[in-house]
């Protein structure tokens, strides 16, 4: 079952992200991971992800930075970023822009799914992302 | 000059003599004098007996006494009075012997007939010395009674050192009587000072005097006394120095009061933590070295040196008597200091004590760091650990056989394990480590008892076990932080139902006590030995209970976490136990008094504020119309409504020890901010309401917004403590009524018009703004105002013009004008001004007082 979505997964844990990844292609998602946000920017350019899931509790490259330049580069909002975080980060999220939901870690996977289907839901109709 | 008039008694047997001395006296002139003549002694005796005689002149041989007797005999009788001897050229040897015996002077008679004038000048020297001699007896008497009775030691030495004059105070001072020290050496310098002695001794003599001199000499029994020497060079008639006198003071006990003193300023002076005292100007009164040395610049700089900052409103407290000591951390450049500050009533001085507790909190912040660190280390692996398992066994890297299902369960039943000790030990560090702060609230009982049975239902059924409650009706709400409780019960009910065998009841009851509410989590299970009883909260305490799920499965954490947790919420946790029959786990937490618990909670976080920056608030939302809202949409839907609205804050608001949200009265809510300075909370308060009203809100059918209705009330800033926290935030809160009150402010300055603007909308007032006087009048024109603050000083058209223009307008006379003038304005050019009298603040002026006169003006108004 393939759904024709991309999904960027930013993590510096690699093997969360590998297990994300394994979740997310047996619901049919083509997905790509990354595990900086310098690869995040260049993978968003050559897959043209539908929807990146970002960590951002990665302690080498900001994961507010990398937020904050994809917003930059594309806008706020264009690509649907759903964010991982901790319990007590949560009070961040309020002073951060362009972000469509957000998943507490340690996470249940259905409900990030669920999520990430909801997105999609939202966005229905709209096109893929043009760049450049 | 006229000399003064004299009477002479002239006792001469000779008539002849008698004549030619009175003629003798006569001849000179300008003389006014009276001359009396007896020629016998015993006359003589007798006029002088009567008195009024200045001078006498004296024949030495007379018929009735001869000699140097009738001297005696007459002065004897009239001591006082100058006697001048006249003699013939045989008795000279005897005059002179008179005046050895007291005699003025004597004269020849030949010699005063001859040159008379001689004799004028002999009388009149005769009374000059006379009463020289007298002078200089009485006050020889008057020195010698003074010295004598004078407490104060007095010492006379000559050149050489040798005592010349030892009073009776200087033998009780010294112990040694006059006679033992007269004409030796100054007994009381011991040897080693001899030649300091020498050398103060020598520079009186050369005649500088000394005050003062402080020395340590000794008494008569060897005993050390502590001196304080005043020295005068002593002269004589040729004005030759031969000696000095001294008044000696003995200074011991206040020496030995100066030498305590210093021993005492020393523990100050040598303290390695700066201290310093301020007076009530701000100014520096007192600096130990360690001040000095870590805060160079802090006499020059004064009461702006960095930490004095913020101290107005402290100090304020301190000296009204509030507060007797105030403590706060303050930064400077690299260091954290506690500051404890103490006021002294009587002169107004502050005290300050620093304890430099940089390296203390930076071990704080390495140890949080490290927990963080060591979290996030130990989760990350059990996360993958728990991923992959899951994915194994749902198939997602291909089938699976039953047996590997079975043990892909064990694993992922021991990497859940893990995960709750992993969770349980940092739970317990956190609190250990005194960072565990409970956000505590509002709490139901009934739900929470309901989430934790539906949670542990299966569990429950899995055995076939009854869970039941038993609620008291009506039970008060808890001051609790959901969570926590939560936490707490599900502990006691999963305790409770792995050690009852099956078929057994687990109870879950709940009932009000006086100031608390108890929980009881009872079981038909094993029992617990009574010997266990007391290490049950202990860490990793396991009971040596059967359980019959296979294995000890909790983590040997849960109930120290829970007497902890329950503990910091100010309850108490216990068991009871009957083996064979059952337990009984209780807990207690405190009831929730809107009034007292809160209070007492705000009190605390007062203090803690204190601790650090001094800054505490409470901002109350309160949903406008809300009686009306919830007869509207009911009860059910009004309580969601605020749920969500405590969310919203909850999450907004930057949770740090004592922020919390608390539902308070009718559909309010406060947020106490800890650690946030009036700026801060304006800031934040303004967000909240951005957000809270920028969105809708599901009321039974339809999608609601709502509008709140704000105060904010700052510590220090506004209030010195929780009554009046509160006081005055509820006075805010409901001084506003609808409709919102609109106020035209006009003011030349941008950033007045700006700031008050955003106040007051915070307050509730619509307001509108302008630069001058003629933009104004365009607003009015095109809406009214209920008030008008005017600033006086504007150019083009100030203030009063204004004022004037609005009152002659018919459709303006009536507005409620309130003046922004300076002080030392001519505010009394207003005066005599017809109408309802104009209202005034000064700048500078707080916001509250400004606050306070427009609801004073708008309530006057709404009653004309």
């Amino acid at each position: 079952m393939v759904n024709g979505k991309t999904i960027l997964v930013v993590d510096d844990e690699q093997h969360l992200a590998l297990a994300s990844k394994i979740r997310l292609q047996s619901r049919g998602y083509h997905v790509t991971t990354a595990s900086n946000g310098r690869q995040a920017l260049e993978l968003i350019d050559t897959e043209k992800p539908h929807l990146i899931v970002l960590d951002v509790l990665m302690p080498v490259i900001d994961g507010y930075a990398c937020l904050r330049e994809i917003n930059q580069r594309y806008g706020r909002g264009t690509i649907p970023v759903l964010i991982l975080t901790a319990r007590d980060r949560m009070k961040e999220l309020f002073e951060l822009e362009g972000i469509e939901d957000y998943v507490i870690k340690p996470f249940d996977d259905e409900d990030l799914l669920t999520r990430i289907d909801r997105i999609f839901k939202r966005r229905e109709g709209s096109t893929p992302l043009r760049i450049g | 000059m006229e000399p003064p008039p004299l009477t002479l008694l002239l006792i001469e047997d000779n008539p002849v003599d008698a004549r030619l001395i009175e003629d003798a006296l006569t001849n000179v002139s300008g003389t006014a004098f009276q001359l009396e003549w007896v020629d016998r002694l015993a006359e003589g005796l007798e006029r002088l007996a009567a008195g009024g005689i200045d001078v006498v002149l004296l024949d030495l041989s007379l018929p009735d006494s001869h000699g140097l007797d009738t001297f005696t005999k007459v002065h004897a009788q009239v001591p006082e009075v100058p006697i001048l001897v006249l003699t013939g050229l045989e008795d000279e040897a005897t005059a002179v012997q008179t005046v050895q015996q007291g005699a003025q002077d004597y004269l020849s008679k030949a010699y005063v007939v001859a040159e008379s004038h001689f004799l004028l000048r002999a009388v009149r020297y005769a009374i000059e010395r006379k009463r020289t001699e007298e002078e200089l007896r009485k006050t020889n008497q008057t020195l010698r009674t003074l010295i004598h009775a004078s407490p104060l030691a007095i010492i006379s030495l000559d050149r050489e050192g040798i005592v010349k004059l030892w009073n009776p105070a200087a033998e009780r001072m010294f112990g040694w009587t006059e006679p033992e020290v007269r004409d030796r050496p100054l007994p009381i310098v011991p040897m080693e000072q001899q030649q300091e002695f020498r050398g103060l001794l020598g520079m009186v003599l050369q005649g500088k005097g000394v005050t003062g001199v402080e020395v340590r000499h000794q008494k008569k029994d060897g005993a050390p006394v502590d001196l304080s020497i005043s020295a005068a060079p002593l002269s004589d008639a040729k004005h030759l120095i031969v000696g000095t006198i001294a008044v000696v003071t003995d200074i011991t006990e206040r020496k030995q009061a100066e030498r305590e003193l210093a021993r005492l300023a020393s523990f100050a002076e040598q303290n390695p933590n700066p201290i310093i005292e301020l007076d009530p100007t701000g100014h520096v009164t007192y600096l130990n070295a360690a001040a000095a040395q870590q805060f160079p610049d802090l006499s020059s700089l004064g009461p702006r040196h960095p930490f004095l900052q913020g101290l107005g409103s402290v100090v304020s407290a301190l000296q009204g008597g509030r507060e007797t000591l105030f403590v706060r951390e303050v930064t400077l450049g690299t260091r954290v200091y506690e500051q404890h500050l103490s006021h002294l009533q009587e002169d107004g001085r502050l005290r300050i004590y620093m304890a430099d507790i940089t390296e203390r909190k930076h071990v704080e912040r390495l140890k949080d760091e490290f927990m963080n660190t060591v979290s996030h280390e130990l989760r990350t692996p059990l996360a993958t650990l728990k991923e992959f398992s899951a994915i194994l066994a749902d198939g997602l890297a291909g089938p699976t056989t039953a047996d590997q299902q079975e043990y892909l369960k064990i694993m992922r039943g021991n990497i859940d394990r893990l995960g709750r000790i992993i969770h349980d030990l940092l739970d317990l560090s956190k609190i250990e480590a005194g960072h565990m702060t409970p956000n505590r609230c509002f709490l139901e009982v009934l739900p929470l008892v309901q989430h934790v049975v539906e949670t542990m239902r299966p569990v429950a059924d899995h055995k076939a076990l009854q869970l039941e409650t038993s609620l008291h009706p009506d039970l008060p709400g808890v001051f609790a932080d959901p969570d926590k409780v939560i936490q707490v019960l599900l502990n006691l009910v999963s305790n409770a139902i792995k050690f009852t065998p099956q078929g057994g009841r687990v109870t879950i009851a709940v009932d009000e006590l006086e100031n608390e509410v108890r929980w009881r989590v009872s079981d038909t299970g094993i029992g617990i030995d009574p010997a266990d009883l007391p290490k049950l909260f202990e860490k990793f305490h396991q009971l040596h209970r059967i359980s019959d799920q296979g294995g000890a499965e909790g983590t040997g954490l849960g109930l120290a976490i829970s007497k902890r947790l329950v503990e910091l919420h100010g309850g108490r946790i216990w068991a009871e136990s009957h083996v064979g029959t059952g337990s009984t786990f209780s807990f207690t937490l405190p009831k929730y008094h809107v009034g007292e618990v809160f209070k007492e909670y705000l009190k605390t976080g007062i203090r803690l504020a204190k601790q650090k920056h001094g800054y505490f608030s409470i901002l109350v939302l309160a949903i406008e119309e809300f009686n009306r809202l919830r007869a509207r949409s009911g009860p059910d839907a009004v309580d969601r409504l605020l749920k969500e609205i405590e969310q919203i804050v909850q999450a907004t608001v930057r949770q740090r020890a004592g922020d919390v949200v608390v539902r308070w009265q009718e559909g309010e809510t406060v947020v106490v901010l800890a650690e946030v300075s009036k700026a801060g909370s304006l800031a934040i308060a303004k967000r909240l309401k951005q957000m809270i009203e920028g969105r809708t809100y599901r009321m039974g059918h339809t999608e609601e917004r709502i509008s709140l209705i704000t105060a904010l009330v700052t510590y220090p800033d506004e209030a010195q403590d929780e009554e009046e926290l509160l006081r005055v935030a509820e006075e805010r809160l409901h001084r506003v009524t609808r409709p919102k009150p609109r106020l035209l402010v006009v003011d030349d300055e941008p950033k007045v018009r700006k700031l008050l603007k955003e106040a007051l909308e915070l307050r509730d007032f619509e307001i509108l703004t302008s630069a001058n006087g003629p933009e104004a009048f365009e607003q009015l024109k095109a809406q009214p105002v209920d008030l008008i603050l005017l600033d006086i000083l504007m150019p083009v058209m100030d203030g009063y013009q204004v004022y004037h223009l609005l009152k002659e307008n018919p459709r303006t006379k009536e507005i409620p004008v309130i003046m922004i003038t300076g002080k030392g304005e001519r505010t009394d050019r207003l005066l005599g001004i017809e109408g309802p009298s104009y209202n005034y603040v000064l700048k500078p002026f707080q916001l509250e007082d400004l606050l306070t006169k427009i609801q004073e003006v708008l309530q006057q108004t709404s009653h004309r």
